[in-house]
């Protein structure tokens, strides 16, 4: 089962990163996708005004052909003539009807007269002398130019290629129809037109007849008159439907080129023949492709980029602050000369400035503080000394008699406060003075054995009126470490004083010695109630007293451990310990062997 | 929290793959297929043309020996190449023309006047009606006279046609037949026009009828079964008329 965290639990560098890279890269993909479309759009259009610009100048071109020689055809003899114009005359006219134009194959005159209704009177081929005459009423060549209208044939396909048969009234001078003028006339140069009529490097048009046969196509896969209306493209054109290379049926696989092609159509008005221009996809869409790639790849890069340099700018960005968090950190641990370095000049740089300011007051109120505590217990002591030896002299005093009973009680009980009180002062005075850097050390070569021994003596009758057994490991010999004896043994005395308050009710206590890398390390053990967790954090800080149950009678100022500390650091040592809550405490301070 | 960061880098991914894929790039349309087309007879769709199988011949009356036209086999064989590249073109290229000439001339058993008629604007009924049957039974039938292990083979599926150069006069096509007088194909005076007169009667055999009224003579089309076949064959053509009514 998968739990989504939910994105404002993360930590605030991923958070960046990821609306970073939503934030820039949803545009750009945005951006690709349509300028891609766009660049699409305009190609297709620009692709469809090529291939309908084509078919038009084709189409204009096969228009101007035709016309131009049904013009030839359409004669007006010179004078009054009603009957049929000489033969000889009209052989003379045919003969250079076909020698003028290359597109006639066959010229022959046919007759209107009633005599001779529909009979061919002069015929001329270029490929034969003395053609067979024949009456050719029937055929629509004839009847429609004997009614004054010119004709163009379907297209027919012969050996040598597409035909049309032609045809034309001639006119005598008044207006009058006196022969048909009909000719045979090859499509070869249409056929030209449409094979030289090209788009990019292998587009090219199609012309097929209204009947849907083929007239040319510069590919020669089909034969000239084959049936090609059938082919989906061709029937669509001649169908009239619009094929403008626009449609989504104006792209599929050509019969043609046998690959996917971009056709655009037209149907010729009037003999309603189909010019289909197509244009191979490959051809057509190379330039556009190379473009799109582009596109793409430049998404791709910009999108990398992105993703490359977003966890930089996240990092840049959660940089200052994690600078705060950690100055914020050193000043918890009472470190206010840490400053906070924060380059940028916008908000979080005006922070910095004034996170450093803020770490220089407090520092400034910890001086202030220290100072005042350091006076304050200064002045303290003497009076506290004063109180003290008065109190002596009461005591002996007592001693002598002439004090009540219940005054000497209440003499022990000044006595008793103004040690605390002593005691305090003193600390008071230590804390400060380490506080203020003025702790005076004096190292020199100690026996460790002999000031151990020495405490030892001390505390002896402390922890066996509380039944605590004393262990000392037997002396290593001639264990001497750099230290300031007088230090030295108040670091003893309290760490052992400390092991003997907090052991409640019979225990053990043990000293034992280790070498470590030209240290020799000291550990005191205890079984006494351990430290909680909550504690083992706090331990060495000023006037921090460990609250566990059974220890609300224990006396103590809290600045113990706290100066402890500062002297084995002093003395280039360090102090640690390893505790238990329940089952006792080991501290452990390594000072310098001299050896 | 990488759940997050993959589920947008695999969004930014596909949404490039679809890029790729789908935009700007064109949809082929499907559905541009070819119609094939069945070419028949004229007058009977069930007769497929797609393949057609000519065995052509000399038929000289028994009387008309000595006028034996000595380059009978060539002058036979240009014509019908001539009609073999016509029709592959007219046809285009649906209809598969393929022949084989007897090798010998086929001598008649009778005179020239059993077999003609005088009237022979009607193209010659009679010819067909005498000389078909002969070669019929003394070439293809194995008893025949004339039976010969390698010619007659008809290959399966092809529509078979006779074509006869007629030692005689007319000319005239019907059903599997066309009979061509010697003379339209050999004397210069046809000689532009004789491939198209073969040419005409071969179309017969393929049901076309003649596109000219009888007995004006007034042609009712300009292709090889009117007017055309008096053009040459380079120059006439299967009107579209004629086409559809072969199937195309
Ligand atoms: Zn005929």
């Amino acid at each position: 089962m998968y739990t989504l965290i939910k994105i404002t639990d993360s930590p605030l560098r991923t958070r960046f990163l990821l609306y970073f890279i939503i934030l820039t890269t949803a545009p750009v993909l945005v951006l690709g996708a349509v300028a891609i479309s766009l660049i699409d759009a305009s190609h297709r259009r620009d692709v469809s005004a090529l291939e309908l610009q084509l078919i038009n100048q084709k189409i204009e071109e096969t228009e101007k052909f035709l016309e131009r020689t049904l013009g030839v055809l359409e004669v007006v003899v010179g004078y009054d003539q009603k009957v049929d114009i000489e033969l000889t005359q009209q052989n003379f006219f045919l003969d250079g009807l076909l020698s003028e134009n290359d597109a006639f194959e066959e010229v022959s005159f046919a007759s209107v007269d009633s005599a001779a209704y529909g009979k061919e009177t002069a015929k001329k081929s270029k490929l034969y002398k003395n053609p067979e005459l024949f009456t050719v009423a029937l055929l629509p060549k004839f009847i429609e130019a004997k009614e004054g209208k010119t004709y163009i044939s379907e297209v027919y396909y012969t050996l040598k290629g597409p035909f049309v048969t032609m045809s034309a009234p001639v006119r005598n001078r008044n207006g009058i129809i006196v022969e048909v003028l009909s000719a045979e006339v090859s499509l070869q140069e249409v056929v030209q037109s449409i094979n030289a009529g090209s788009i990019g490097a292998r587009g090219g048009i199609v012309l097929a007849d209204n009947n849907g046969r083929l007239i040319a196509h510069r590919e020669p896969i089909f034969a000239s008159g084959a049936k090609i209306g059938n082919i989906f493209s061709i029937k669509r054109v001649l169908a009239g439907e619009k094929v403008d290379a626009l449609q989504p049926q104006d792209r599929y696989e050509s019969l043609f080129y046998k690959e996917p092609v971009v056709g655009a159509g037209k149907k010729m008005p009037d003999l309603g023949w189909a010019f289909l221009a197509e244009w191979p996809l490959s051809d057509a869409d190379a330039v556009i492709n190379g473009v799109r790639n582009q596109v793409l790849i430049l998404t791709l890069v910009s999108i990398l980029g992105v993703l490359f340099f977003a966890p930089l700018v996240a990092s840049r960005l959660t940089k200052p602050i994690n600078a705060l968090k950690s100055g914020a950190e050193e000043i918890e641990q009472g470190h206010f000369d840490k400053e906070v370095s924060i380059a940028t000049k916008d908000e979080l740089g005006e922070l910095g400035l004034a996170f450093n300011r803020m770490a220089k007051g407090l520092k400034r109120l910890e001086e202030l503080k220290n100072e005042f505590v350091y006076i304050a217990a200064h002045e303290l002591r003497a009076p506290v000394t004063a109180i003290k030896g008065y109190v002596s002299l009461l005591v002996e005093g007592r001693a002598k008699g002439g004090v009540t009973l219940e005054a000497a009680e209440f003499i022990d009980r000044i006595d008793r406060a103004n040690e605390g009180l002593v005691h305090l002062v003193n600390d008071l005075l230590e804390v400060a003075r380490s506080d203020a850097g003025k702790i005076e050390i004096a190292v020199q070569p100690v026996s460790l054995g002999a000031v151990v021994k020495d405490v030892v003596a001390t505390m002896r009758i402390l922890a066996e009126q509380k039944k605590i057994t004393f262990q000392v490991q037997g002396e290593i010999a001639d264990l001497h470490v750099l230290a300031d004896p007088d230090k030295l043994k108040e670091i003893l005395t309290n760490l052992i004083s400390n092991a003997i308050k907090y052991t409640l009710g019979a225990g053990a206590l043990a000293i034992k010695y280790e070498l470590d890398q030209g240290m020799v390390i000291t550990h005191i053990e205890d079984t006494g109630v351990g430290i909680s967790f909550e504690a083992q954090k706090k331990l060495f800080e000023k006037f921090y007293r460990v609250k566990a149950a059974g220890t609300e009678e224990v006396n103590g100022t809290g600045l113990g451990l706290f100066i402890v500390k500062q002297l084995v650091q002093k003395m280039g040592g360090k102090i640690w310990f390893v505790s238990q809550e329940g089952k006792g405490s080991t501290f452990s301070f390594s000072l310098p062997r001299v050896s | 929290m990488f759940k997050y960061l993959i589920a947008v880098l695999c969004l930014v991914f596909g949404a490039l793959t679809l890029m790729y894929f789908y935009i700007g790039v064109p949809v082929i349309y499907d559905g541009a297929k070819d119609v094939i087309l069945n070419v028949h007879r004229a007058d009977n769709a069930e007769q497929s043309i797609s393949k057609i199988y000519i065995s052509a011949f000399y038929f000289v009356p028994k009387n008309k020996k000595e006028d034996i036209f000595t380059g009978w086999s060539t002058t036979l064989q240009e014509k019908l190449e001539a009609l073999m590249r016509f029709h592959t073109v007219e046809l285009q290229e649906k209809s598969e023309l393929t022949y084989t000439i007897y090798p010998e001339p086929i001598i008649g058993r009778l005179n020239n006047i059993e077999y003609d008629t005088f009237i022979t604007q009607h193209g010659n009924p009679e010819a067909l009606r005498h000389v078909v049957p002969e070669i019929e039974s003394r070439v293809f039938e194995a008893n025949g006279d004339l039976f010969r292990n390698d010619f007659g083979t008809i290959p399966k599926d092809a529509y078979h046609v006779l074509v006869v150069m007629y030692e005689g006069v007319g000319s005239i096509g019907g059903d599997n037949i066309a009979l061509i007088s010697r003379t339209f194909l050999t004397s210069s005076e046809y000689a532009p026009v004789s491939e198209s007169l073969l040419a005409h009667e071969f179309y017969h055999t393929l049901g076309l009828p003649d596109a000219y009224t009888l007995p004006e003579g007034t042609v009712t089309s300009q292709d090889i079964m009117g007017l055309g076949r008096y053009t040459p064959i380079g120059q006439t053509y299967l009107s579209q008329k004629s086409l559809q009514a072969l199937g195309l």
